[in-house]
């Protein structure tokens, strides 16, 4: 046991002088991946249990190493949600945009004038004049000395 | 991030752009839209192609239609919400209720266009219009003869109404 601590602390200084192989850095990873480190190596243990789950994530989008598929499924969905999930709601808000400012604009002067008479559609200009003034008379019918002494009033506002 | 941000604020001005074009999102649209295509009813929209030359107006639109109770409620709200702020130019009642009225609605700060809502419910026959143009509420009267006057006179004759 002592040997192999020994062994150990040896290995570490050769790790952060960088001179470990791939195969002594295994026995480290596997080493400090048990509950029973010696005390005098504990504080290691953090790091290496971080270098080991980064090597597990790369591994997972590099498809080196084998992981149980909903796990991977979700890790590849975080990514990609992460990417794109801006772009996707880019899209949406530029596609109700465009809808809302056209439907706006649907309501500005169309530049052509148009009657509907019981539903049905009308833009020939005998029709269009009959009908205005049909309405033009309706709405001043019989109110023509109300309107002209009310519109005198108006020269009173000075508000517009 | 702050690019996204940047982009994201690009689009949503879409939103900015499509209000600031004209106070078209009256109440009284939705009375046009609901009741304008139904049987009884007469719904006229003037555009440029008539208008321009002859009158300052740039819209105008009526609908006229057999009136009933729920209909006269639902015009009469929706007039009264969209001329708050505005002026009524004129205004005669009936038993308590609005039978004839004209109002100016109230203009966006730094805006040159007028709009106007005119109202008359009698004998059961509901008339209801909506006019934008350049010009003031005095010249309100002259702007509606001069519409009348277009269409009265074809030919330089004086034609019969129908």
């Amino acid at each position: 046991m002592k040997r192999d601590i020994l062994n150990i602390k040896q290995l570490l200084d050769q790790y952060f002088e960088g001179q470990t192989s791939l195969q002594e850095e295994q026995i480290l990873r596997n080493y400090f991946q048990q509950e029973d480190v010696d005390e005098s190596l504990t504080e290691y243990k953090p790091m290496f249990d971080f270098f080991n789950e980064e090597r597990v994530l790369n591994s997972i989008e590099e498809n080196e190493v084998e992981i149980p598929g909903k796990v991977k499924f979700l890790r590849m969905g975080k990514v990609w949600f992460s990417r794109f999930s801006i772009g996707i709601a880019a899209s949406i808000m530029l596609f109700f945009g465009v809808k809302f400012a056209f439907f706006n604009q649907k309501k500005e002067v169309s530049g052509q004038s148009i009657v509907y008479v019981d539903g049905k559609k009308f833009t020939d200009r005998k029709t269009i004049r009959s009908q205005t003034l049909n309405t033009l008379e309706a709405i001043s019918e019989s109110e023509d000395d109300v309107i002209a002494s009310q519109i005198d009033i108006l020269d009173s506002f000075n508000d517009f | 991030m702050k690019q996204r941000i940047l982009i994201l604020l690009f689009i949503l001005s879409f939103f900015r752009v499509g209000n600031v074009m004209a106070q078209t999102n009256l109440e009284v649209d939705k009375i046009f839209e609901t009741y304008g295509k139904q049987k009884g009813a007469i719904l006229i929209e003037l555009s440029t192609d008539i208008l321009a030359g002859h009158t300052q107006m740039k819209l105008y639109k009526s609908l006229t239609i057999v009136s009933n109770d729920p209909l006269i409620a639902a015009t009469t709200t929706a007039i009264k919400n969209d001329i708050e702020g505005g002026m009524k130019l004129i205004e005669t009642l009936k038993n308590g209720n609005t039978e004839t009225g004209y109002y100016c609605l109230k203009r966006k700060e730094g805006a040159s266009m007028y709009e106007y809502i005119l109202y008359k419910e009698k004998s059961k026959k509901m008339t209801l219009i909506y006019i934008q143009g350049h010009f003031s509420p005095q010249q309100l009267e002259k702007e509606l003869n001069k519409l009348k006057d277009l269409f009265i006179y074809v030919n330089n004759k004086r034609i019969k109404l129908q």
